[in-house]
């Protein structure tokens, strides 16, 4: 894919990912690699930014499998930036892929 | 080819291009990236597969210190000078080069700035024992005005009441026994057998508990009026105390011209400023209604302003770099004068 596409839709997978359930660092790469294929290592950066914006706050989990785990949960303010993500993604798909099949017909 | 890492030095590495983050931040980022790898780890990978999930150290060094907001100058690599390598810690122990020279410079400044220090306050030292050497013959003079001030005071108490002599008077000096021989000098040395009229009228007074002192000063002066080398040394003394007295004379003249150059000086610089600072208000306001009339004249009008509060500031600091009389020494020289004007004496150095 490429890796203009995967980094203007990173963020809205990521909050995507988190909105459901709160998840910590490594279940969320994990999570997001199942939809598209990104570097491990710039999830981390994203999350820290989405963390600095206020969009996630986190906390400590003790863990049986080694070190307590840092775990994200969305915020309110997460959730609307979600949201208004969500909708911008919707008509942005929604205008291109009206467009390609206009494209289509003529063709 | 990417370069094949363990987790230790992958870690230390990264932790190399984080210095320009905070500790603790540094400390958070890294134990995410160790968890993660140890993870990776417990799934069967080995080291060097779980590294390079990651990618390039430096885009992920980049997008790391991007999450930060830091300026782009920390995070990009430029051709020619490369800051991240520059604030990169060397892993292996050694220290850096520009450390090396930082800490010479450091120390070497240091140096410089102590003995500096040590310059300036033996210049002040110097400065000071040579103003004081220079003051000296004024406080000298001033000193035996005083001493010769208290002892008339202690003598009039003693006359004005008739019982003898008061605690003051009891514990004059013989400095200021000699100083008054040399007073009495003028009617004394002529009169018969030397003894003034106070002095008479000291005997005259016939109280039984005349002081000792008095005594002490008619034989004094008696002694005085028989000796030649004695006179010829008061007159050495009158002279010294002429001399003195021009010298503080000239002194505080001195101090005086200095004074009213250096305020002279500041005025003028004082009303220069101000009245650049009146030019270019007119010209500020001149420039603001062109601007009004769309004319391009925003830079010029910025410049105007500055120039205003420039040469304002100036103009203020120059004023208050005058010397001016405080309000306190005024009160204290005004107190000194009454009691001078009390105890009836001129004084010739004020």
């Amino acid at each position: 894919m490429n890796p203009q596409f995967k980094k203007g839709v990173l963020e809205l997978i990521v909050l995507e990912s988190v909105r459901e359930k709160d998840m910590y660092g490594y279940e969320l790469v994990e999570e997001v690699s199942e939809v598209i294929d990104v570097n491990e290592g710039t999830i981390y950066p994203l999350l820290k930014r989405l963390t600095n914006e206020h969009y996630f706050e986190t906390y400590l989990r003790e863990s049986s499998e080694g070190p307590p785990r840092k775990y994200y949960h969305l915020t309110a303010a997460g959730i609307l930036y979600r949201d208004s993500l969500a909708k911008e993604w919707e008509e942005f798909q929604a205008r291109v892929n009206r467009f390609m099949k206009e494209r289509q017909k003529d063709e | 080819m990417n370069k094949v890492w363990s987790k230790q030095a992958f870690l230390e590495e990264l932790r190399g291009y984080l210095i320009v983050l905070e500790d603790q931040e540094q400390e958070d980022i890294i134990e995410e990236y160790s968890q993660h790898i140890d993870m990776k780890l417990q799934k069967g990978l080995s080291e060097e597969e779980a590294i390079r999930d990651f990618g390039s150290m430096k885009e992920l060094a980049a997008e790391i210190l991007e999450a930060y907001h830091v300026k782009p100058e920390f995070r990009q690599q430029k051709p020619g000078f490369h800051l991240q390598e520059f604030v990169k810690v060397k892993t292996d122990g050694s220290v850096p080069w520009f450390r090396r020279m930082g800490n010479f410079l450091k120390e070497k400044s240091v140096a410089a700035a102590r003995g500096m220090r040590a310059g300036f306050l033996w210049i002040g030292r110097k400065c000071r024992a040579f103003a004081g050497w220079l003051v000296k013959p004024y406080r000298v003079y001033k000193n035996r005005k005083a001493g010769e001030a208290a002892w008339e005071d202690g003598e009039e108490c003693s006359t004005a009441d008739g019982s003898g002599l008061s605690g003051q008077a009891a514990g004059q000096s013989l400095a200021g026994m000699q100083e008054r021989d040399g007073i009495s000098e003028k009617s004394g040395i002529g009169e018969k057998n030397g003894i003034s009229e106070k002095d008479e009228m000291h005997g005259k007074s016939g109280s039984s508990g005349q002081s000792r002192i008095d005594s002490r000063v008619v034989m004094h002066r008696k002694e005085g009026t028989k000796d030649m080398a004695g006179s010829i040394g008061r007159c050495f003394r009158k002279a010294g105390h002429g001399i003195m007295a021009v010298w503080s004379w000239f002194f505080a003249v001195c101090l005086w011209v200095l004074r009213m150059m250096w305020n002279a000086a500041w005025l003028l610089f004082a009303l220069f400023c101000a009245v650049m600072a009146m030019f270019v208000l007119a010209g500020l306001g001149a420039t603001l209604v062109l601007l009004a009339q769309r004319y391009p004249l925003m830079g010029l009008s910025l410049i105007e302003l500055g120039g205003l509060l420039c040469f304002g500031s100036l103009a203020v600091w120059a004023y208050s770099m005058m010397i001016r009389k405080k309000t306190a020494g005024t009160k204290i020289e005004d107190g000194m004068k009454i009691t001078e004007k009390e105890s009836g004496e001129e004084v010739q150095y004020e």
